[in-house]
């Protein structure tokens, strides 16, 4: 750790630090094992499989340093200071322009299906971990929020940008099954905020999360997401909600936008469309 | 997400292997001949822990770990239960990014308490800076390989037009199945230490091209001396020791010398029970890729 100064708690296990050799700014994130057990082979992959990434589009892992004797681990990030959230209320007037929201889309899409070719669900994606260059518009995704699946830790602080406004119908039904389907339902999320500057599906908790999903995308039915009520028990519980018109709801998208948007948010995610699959739409060839 | 030593980024990216090879190198910060007796005794408890595993790579990697972690800690040689300690640590985080989850199991030849191995593999993991998917010369075969065209001869035409893609495969797998067999002898010559894995493998399947297939071998080493990411020079050297290595390798099995190790009982032997070990090798690689990436996903938050 004699490597890196820290410079500011950002929250809770993350902060802002120096590198002492290369004057480059970082972000540090303290990652703690749990007691009396050693690394486990799982941690040790993935860990130095992010480290081996490199994407234009991806927030670098530079670095891992021991701290302390046994306790714990530092992940040394590269630097990026505005994320979409901040960047959406600095530049409202530049996120007007149909080609600036185009570019984004088409950033994260390419972070999105690189991870993807890694067999790697990021699970996380959202306005608070994608960081925009304001000088170039190059973004960024980041996986500092990471992994509560791990080590059951509470490192999510729960005054962050509320995370589930992004999270897929599935895992709020069922937070065991997972893939990277998820990932695509919050960059659709995403895509629909980029153009209202709002979130589309904006609740209070979880429970409601899935009923304003519901009164947007329609409530599942067996032609809709077969086998759907088999894997959701408490669905009578919800009222039935018809699809309310996309157009209406995310105006000033162009129809190719309202295509790809309805093909990101398909509930069903067997049927949701793939980051790769979504790259080639008719939205980004022109 | 699984660790695969021959392809050790999950993907094709033949450039990002060349360049990060060199942040792979164990840089030797001592006098190999002083710390030889060591290195060699080290590479011996390695070769004994990971037999019991049996798992093609995992003395590999391990001894690389090994290697790699002497560069940057020097190991006290008068204390033999520190180099097991060392040992079975290279052995434990290899078989855990090769293997299953956890490392070595208890066991009474042990000695030593899980939780020292434990904190041993956190230091190792630590003066490694966690690079763990170590770029080794198996990552370079299929690379280099694909360099070798087979000059048919009009006897062989015949053959060749009627099933040209079955005869490339099979020169193919058989200069990487001998290439394989001679790097994993290369490892334990440590004068080969300080050369890229690049170089180690392009010289292990000129050496297997120069005893499987004499007539092409000019051809051969011609193509793989003028990649861009080949210097010449580098090369040569490399060559001479390990073909060095493998004349070697002939002479001590025809004077029935023991070997040094268990790698050469496993490796050197072969050269005339060469189906045998073909046959041992190639169910060792199904098995490593049947395990390889891409089954379960994992999730990152």
């Amino acid at each position: 750790m004699e490597k890196y100064k820290l410079i500011a708690k950002i929250k809770k296990g993350v902060f802002q630090g120096l590198c002492l050799l290369s004057s480059q700014t970082v972000t540090l994130k303290q990652l703690g094992f749990p007691d009396n057990e050693g690394v486990p082979g799982s941690l040790i992959k993935e860990i130095t499989l992010l480290q081996a990434m490199r994407h234009a589009n991806i927030i670098r892992l530079i670095d891992v340093v021991n701290h302390q004797e046994q306790s714990s681990i530092v992940l040394v990030y590269e630097s990026m200071e505005t994320n979409l959230t901040s960047f959406i209320r600095i530049y409202p007037k530049v996120m007007k322009i149909p080609r600036t929201i185009k570019e984004l889309l088409r950033q994260i899409l390419l972070a999105a299906s690189y991870y993807h070719s890694f067999n790697i669900v990021h699970g996380g994606i959202k306005p608070a971990n994608t960081f925009i260059d304001p000088a170039t518009n190059t973004l960024k995704i980041t996986d500092f929020v990471w992994p509560r699946t791990l080590f059951n830790s509470n490192t999510e602080d729960p005054n962050e940008e509320l995370g589930f406004c992004y999270k897929a119908p599935e895992i709020l039904v069922e937070h065991k099954q997972f893939s990277t389907a998820i990932d695509v339902w919050s960059v659709g999320c995403i895509f629909a905020e980029m153009v209202t500057q709002k979130p589309l599906f904006s609740a209070t908790s979880e429970f409601h999360q899935l009923a304003k999903i519901f009164s947007i995308m329609g409530t599942p039915s067996e032609e809709t997401w077969p086998g759907f009520s088999r894997i959701y028990r408490y669905l009578h519980i919800y009222n039935h909600c018809k699809p309310k018109d996309l157009r209406k709801l995310v105006t000033g998208l162009e129809p190719a936008g309202i295509d790809l948007l309805h093909k990101l948010l398909y509930m069903d995610p067997k049927g949701r469309i793939t980051a790769r699959q979504a790259l080639e739409h008719v939205y980004f060839q022109n | 997400m699984e660790f695969d030593i021959q392809n050790p980024l999950s993907q094709d990216l033949q450039q990002s292997i060349f360049a990060m090879e060199s942040d792979h190198l164990p840089l030797l910060n001592s006098d190999l001949d002083s710390d030889h007796h060591l290195r060699r005794q080290i590479i011996n408890l390695i070769s004994i822990f990971s037999q019991k595993l049996n798992h093609p790579f995992v003395s590999y990697l391990a001894i690389n770990y090994f290697h790699r972690f002497h560069a940057v800690h020097s190991i006290p040689g008068d204390k033999p239960w520190i180099l097991k300690l060392v040992a079975v640590s290279c052995v434990s985080l290899a078989f855990k990014m090769i293997g299953g989850d956890s490392g070595v199991q208890k066991d009474d030849e042990l000695m030593f308490d899980i939780g020292i191995v434990e904190r041993m593999e956190f230091m190792i993991l630590g003066a490694l800076q966690w690079r763990m998917r170590s770029i080794t010369p198996f990552a370079f075969i299929k690379f280099f390989v694909s360099f070798f065209k087979l000059r048919m001869s009009s006897f062989d035409d015949d053959n060749a037009n009627d099933d040209d893609q079955y005869h490339h495969n099979h020169h193919h797998q058989a200069l990487k199945d001998r290439a394989t067999e001679i790097i994993f002898k290369a490892q334990i010559d440590l004068k080969l230490l300080g050369f890229k894995p690049s170089l180690i493998a392009a010289s292990a399947l000129l050496c297997a091209s120069h005893e499987l297939y004499p007539f092409q071998f000019p051809y051969f080493k011609n193509s793989i001396s003028s990649c861009s990411y080949v210097n010449e020079d580098e090369l040569l050297k490399c060559y001479s020791v390990v073909q060095e290595l493998v004349m070697d390798g002939y002479e001590s099995m025809l004077s029935c010398k023991t070997p040094i190790n268990v790698l050469d009982l496993d490796y050197s032997s072969s050269e005339d029970t060469h189906s045998k070990t073909d046959e041992d090798e190639k169910r060792g690689l199904k098995r490593l890729k049947m395990s390889t990436f891409g089954k379960t996903p994992f999730q990152l938050s």
